[in-house]
Parts: structure tokens; C-alpha cells; sequence
């Protein structure tokens, strides 16, 4: 110990010398050819060292998902494809509300793009629309069931105790009951329309965001670097702003990315088998029911859903990869 | 009429935690100590024996349980308001683990500037950047190490950050949680030194624990030895380890390395049979009964206070008392 501590004193020693003669002379001007050196100013030199700007947490998320070329084409392509189905039906000009029974079942043309269904409308708007759709509830969906979820989670962790106790004693029964069937009884009692729908939906999955968020909080409010807050004198206010949210926010943002096309999927599940969105209210889901009933003849009536369908749950997923190289530090390099 | 010598004096502190099935794990049991103005009071002691607890309930980090604590006077849990925020202010604490005790989410200078931030101490920006500024060079780091991560620095950058985080406040008293035992040898001199470089020139007070006793030695003033959730001695920490009197401290000293091949050959180490016993549900008696090798029947029936046997040099065993009686 003893001889480290020396050789850090020498060491502390010569640093000191070689910065006194940096200040007198400039760079060990006794060396120094004048003709072909230039003196370097002290203040040059300080403002090299401060070049690089202050970069805060979100920049750098921004600039590292922005270097990722999946993500960022998952990203292009699904904002393309959201873009195209708010725009596609407006462009066209095409009546695909009503019956046409004289273009029933065409093929793929120049009018019908995607070709017409069995009541001769136009599939692609039809499919506009239902994007359009399945992405709104899942959105809807996804913003309730977290918005709740880590509300939930939240104050069970910052609380604590007995109330904590009996939140998690809730969750646990609510899990213990098939998702399925707990959506069925409720379009049954509640009458089948898009927000009982959704409001079944989040029913059965907010469940998962309060458990994770409040184990974060209960992670976090334990951690040495809230308690050296809580030293320095810090407000509740601050430590939820500057510390609990911070680093609470990459698992939401996480869990919001990794949420929606989940709910894109069951949606278009249910939707499938019948349970969901009920005609005239459609969405992929009951476009790849119908499609599949005519799918030996038709076989374009099915695969363009389910393609779309296919498409937007990779985007999502890989957009959620990008982003969760980004939003944690470590895994940069 | 306090002594204004005396910055935290600590009477009878007792810290238990009650666990499931109603027993209660007694993890400070009776403490008492005063800690003086500009000194460094050692606190050591095995893993498990309520160092950091101790150290943790002196400056109000967890509720007492019973026992007073006084910071320059005053019960530090009266504190209100004003007194409390220059409490805050005045009193800090440097983590044993560097990776833990950093926000990530956070760049390295606000990190630091977070006292400044909480206690408005900087007039504006600028001032703020170069108190920052100022305080990275304290610690021996780059000014454009402001603008990082703290994943992107070593274990000992990252105590110097620490570091600069508590002295940021310009505090009196900063509690040193076991600063360097998580880091490399060659860098614990680093940091050692640092402090005590910090302690000459900015005049501060460290409650030091560790269980490094070398490093110990080397750094206090004063040591005070912890045996599950108790103190069994207190001396200068030179006569300390040159005289040590209560069986616990004499094994423990015994336990040191010397640096020097021929004297530690002969060094004879005392052993101690079986483990430190569980600190929840304690008998009533001396703590250290159960491994000692001269325990007699009043150490199984009366806890031994803290005497003092000369200048200074405080002991609590039943055996010292009676060969030198007092």
C-alpha cells in the first residue's frame, strides 16, 4: 500500500511540474524549432476539449435508433403503410360502402386493385380501412391498458405493505381466468360494439404492465442513487421526475412497443373466429375470415389481409428491437 | 452547554428490524459514540456485524429505534425545515458500490450538479457548468467527462464521480459506506488518498467504514470495532492496534498480513472457533460468549458497558474490568 501510494505522490509531482512548464513556455518551448512549429494558444487548446457538445439521454437514443437500418426501414415501411390507409380510400373515388353484385369476386384490375369481394367492393379500400382500424384499437388499447398498468403498479410499489398486498392478490385472480373466456362474457354482457371491445381487450392485459412497473419502482426506489438523492435533501416530486421516470420510461416505451402489435394479433384473432368487430364493422381480422371462405377460388381475398397483417406486426416487433438497443445504455457500444 | 468540538453524538442507538414470526433482528444494539470535528472515526467489523446500518441510522437514513442522535446539538430527527435542508446540505455519503449508486439515465455532470440543483446553489448556467467543471478536476477527471455516461467509466472514475457528487454541497460531514472495498487494490490508494487529501483541505469529518483494517489504520483517527450490532472497543487507531484489549479486537488484529516475509512467518493468528452467531434473537450477555476463550459466567448473564480503561481507549468486556478494575 504504502508503495503505491508513493509512486502516486511522485506521479501527482511530475504532473504538476510538466503543467508549470506548459504555462510558461507553451509546449516545452526549449525544444521547439520556431520556423516550423506554430505556438498553440492555451485557449485553443481548452476549446478542443470542450468541442463536444452536451448530449443529452434522449439524443442519444434518437441518433443510435436512427443508425439501425432494420428498425429504421421497419419504421419507414409502417409509416408508408399507416399513410397509405388513411389516404387510399379518398384517392380512388371508388364506392366501396354498398353492394355491387355486377363485380362480384374480380380478380386483381386496374380499377379494383386488390380485386373486389363477394359483394363487389373494393378490396383495397376495404383494407385501407381496416388497417386503419386494427391499428386504432390496438393503439387505444395499448395507450389504456399501460396508462393503467403502471398507474396500477406504481402506487402498489410506492405504497407498499397491506394495500400493496391486496392489489397483488387482485392481479393474481384476474390472471388465474382464461383470457378468452373473460372476453367472451363480456361481449356477452356488455353487447358486442368497438368499445366494449376494447375495453374486454384491456381487461385481460393490463395486468402484465402493473406487475413489471411495479417491480421497476420497487427495484428503483431501493437503489443507491435514490437514496443518495433522498441524502441530498431531494423532493418526492424530484425523485419520480428526475430518477423513477427516467429510467422507468425505456420499459414503458418497451412495453407500449411490444404491446401493440400483440393487440394487433389478438385483435385480428378474435376478429377471426368471430368474436370480435361484428358486420358492417370490419377489420383484418374479419377480412381474413371472409377471404378464407372463398380462399379455394379467391385465394388473393385471403392472402392480401394476411399479408398486411403479417407486415404490420414485423414492423412493429423490429421498430421494438431498434428501440430497445437505443434506450439502454448498456448495450451501446 | 454542547461541546462545539463535537459534530454527531450518538447516545444508546438502537436499530431493529422485526422480521416474520415476530422476532426482531437486532442490527444495532445499543450503540454510543461522539464523532469530533476534522477526525476521521474508523468503523470496523465483519460482514453482517451492522457497520453500514449503524452508519446509515446516524445520519437518518433509516428510523431509529430507540437512542438519540445529536448533529451539532440538535436531534437530527426534530429537524424541520430550514435546519433540515442545511442538514441535508451539510451531511453526505459516499456509497460502497460505484455501479449502483450512479443514475444512468443521468450525464455524469448532472449527476454531480444534483446538489447544486436541489440547493440552488449556482446563480445560473454558467455558474453551475463551472462548479461542475471545478469539481470533476477535484476528483482528478476531465472536464469533457461531464457530458458522458457513467457506463462509459471504470469502477474508481465512478467513485470519483461519487465523490464529486458529495462534495458538490459542500458538506461537514460525509459518511464514507465502505468506499473502497469494492474496488481494485491499486486503486483503493487512489481513492484513500483522495479523501484524505479532501478531509486536509476542505476541513471535513468522515464516519469511515470499512473492513479492510490496514486501510482503516491508515485513514482514521479513531477506530471503533463492531461486533454483531455492538461496539467492544474504541481507541486512537494507533494504540488501537498496537494495544488491543477485548478478545474480539485481538483476534481480529491478529488477523492483519504483514508485509514482510521473515515477521509474518512467525505471525501467530488467533482463531476463532464457529461463525458469527445470527443477530436475530440474541442472548442476553456479552456477544462475543459464544467464541470466547476466556468467558466466564457473568458474560453469559450481564451485558458489559463501555468503559473506559485509559485516555481515550474505551473497552466492554467483564475481563478487562475486573484485571484493571474499575
Amino acid at each position: 500500500m504504502d508503495v503505491a501510494i508513493g509512486t502516486m505522490e511522485r506521479e501527482e509531482k511530475e504532473d504538476e511540474e510538466k503543467k508549470e512548464r506548459n504555462n510558461k513556455n507553451g509546449f516545452y518551448s526549449n525544444t521547439i524549432d520556431d520556423l516550423r512549429f506554430a505556438k498553440v494558444v492555451q485557449s485553443e487548446i481548452m476549446f478542443e476539449e470542450s468541442a463536444r457538445p452536451n448530449i443529452n439521454y434522449w439524443k442519444e437514443v434518437r441518433r443510435v435508433f436512427f443508425k439501425n437500418k432494420i428498425a429504421v426501414t421497419a419504421l419507414v415501411i409502417f409509416v408508408l403503410l399507416v399513410i397509405i390507409s388513411l389516404v387510399g380510400p379518398h384517392i380512388r373515388n371508388i364506392d366501396y360502402v354498398s353492394m355491387n353484385m355486377s363485380e362480384q369476386n374480380q380478380l386483381p384490375s386496374a380499377k379494383h386493385w386488390f380485386g373486389t369481394d363477394n359483394m363487389g367492393r373494393d378490396l383495397f379500400c376495404r383494407l385501407c380501412n381496416a388497417v386503419g382500424i386494427s391499428l386504432l384499437i390496438a393503439v387505444i388499447c395499448t395507450v389504456v391498458s399501460i396508462f393503467l398498468g403502471s398507474a396500477y403498479g406504481a402506487i402498489a410499489a410506492y405504497v407498499g405493505g397491506f394495500v400493496d398486498e391486496i392489489m397483488m392478490r387482485v392481479i393474481e385472480i384476474l390472471n388465474s381466468i382464461p383470457s378468452l373466456i373473460l372476453i367472451l362474457l363480456i361481449l356477452v354482457v356488455l353487447g358486442n360494439s368497438i368499445p366494449t371491445f376494447i375495453f374486454a381487450m384491456v381487461f385481460t392485459s393490463w395486468t402484465g404492465s402493473a406487475r413489471m412497473i411495479r417491480g421497476k419502482v420497487l427495484q428503483l426506489r431501493q437503489s443507491e442513487y435514490v437514496l443518495a438523492s433522498e441524502v441530498l435533501g431531494a423532493t418526492k416530486r424530484r425523485i419520480v421526475m428526475k430518477h423513477l421516470l427516467p429510467n422507468a420510461a425505456s420499459l414503458i416505451i418497451l412495453d407500449v412497443a411490444g404491446s401493440i402489435p400483440g393487440f394487433v394479433g389478438s385483435e385480428a384473432g378474435l376478429s377471426f373466429l368471430g368474436l370480435g368487430l361484428q358486420p358492417p364493422a370490419y377489420s383484418l381480422g374479419s377480412l381474413l375470415s371472409l377471404g378464407q371462405q372463398v380462399m379455394a377460388f379467391y385465394p388473393h381475398q385471403m392472402v392480401a389481409p394476411a399479408v398486411l397483417l403479417a407486415i404490420i406486426i414485423l414492423t412493429c416487433n423490429l421498430i421494438g428491437d431498434g428501440l430497445r438497443d437505443a434506450l439502454d445504455p448498456q448495450l451501446r457500444n | 452547554m454542547m461541546d462545539s468540538s463535537i459534530i454527531f453524538e450518538v447516545k444508546n442507538l438502537k436499530k431493529f428490524f422485526s422480521l416474520e414470526h415476530k422476532s426482531v433482528l437486532k442490527a444495532v444494539d445499543d450503540v454510543s459514540f461522539t464523532i469530533n470535528k476534522g477526525e476521521t472515526l474508523g468503523l470496523v467489523g465483519e460482514s453482517g456485524c451492522g457497520k453500514t446500518t449503524c452508519g446509515r441510522t446516524v445520519i437518518g437514513m433509516y428510523d431509529r429505534t430507540e437512542g438519540e442522535i445529536l448533529y451539532k446539538g440538535k436531534d437530527i430527527r426534530r429537524l424541520k425545515g430550514k435546519d433540515r435542508k442545511a442538514y441535508n446540505k451539510e451531511v453526505q455519503i459516499i456509497f460502497q458500490d460505484p455501479y449502483a449508486s450512479l443514475n444512468p439515465r443521468m450525464t455524469v455532470a448532472d449527476i454531480i450538479a444534483e446538489g447544486i440543483d436541489i440547493h440552488g446553489l449556482a446563480k445560473d448556467a454558467d455558474d453551475r457548468r463551472n462548479r461542475v467543471n471545478h469539481l470533476l478536476e477535484l476528483v482528478g477527471l476531465d472536464k469533457e467527462h461531464g457530458n458522458r455516461f457513467i457506463h462509459e467509466f471504470s469502477g474508481g472514475q465512478r467513485q470519483r464521480i461519487g465523490i464529486a457528487r458529495a462534495l458538490a454541497v459542500e458538506p461537514k460531514f460525509i459518511l464514507c459506506d465502505e468506499p473502497i472495498s469494492a474496488l481494485d487494490v491499486s486503486i483503493q490508494a487512489q481513492v484513500a488518498n483522495l479523501l484524505i487529501k479532501f478531509q486536509k483541505e476542505l476541513g471535513l469529518t468522515y464516519l469511515f467504514i470499512a473492513h479492510d483494517l490496514a486501510m482503516v489504520k491508515h485513514i482514521s483517527d479513531r477506530v471503533a470495532v463492531m461486533y454483531l450490532g455492538a461496539i467492544v472497543e474504541l481507541d486512537e487507531s494507533e494504540d488501537l492496534y498496537k494495544n488491543p484489549l477485548h478478545p474480539y479486537t485481538k483476534a481480529l488484529m491478529s488477523a492483519i498480513p504483514i508485509a514482510d516475509p521473515k515477521i509474518e512467518r512467525e505471525r501467530q493468528r488467533i482463531m476463532l472457533e464457529g461463525d458469527v452467531p445470527s443477530p436475530i434473537d440474541t442472548p442476553v450477555g456479552c456477544k462475543f460468549q459464544g467464541r470466547c476463550k476466556q468467558c466466564m459466567e457473568r458474560c453469559r448473564t450481564e451485558t458489559p458497558m463501555l468503559k473506559e480503561v485509559s485516555k481515550g481507549h474505551l473497552v466492554a468486556c467483564h475481563l478487562i474490568e475486573e484485571e484493571i478494575n474499575i
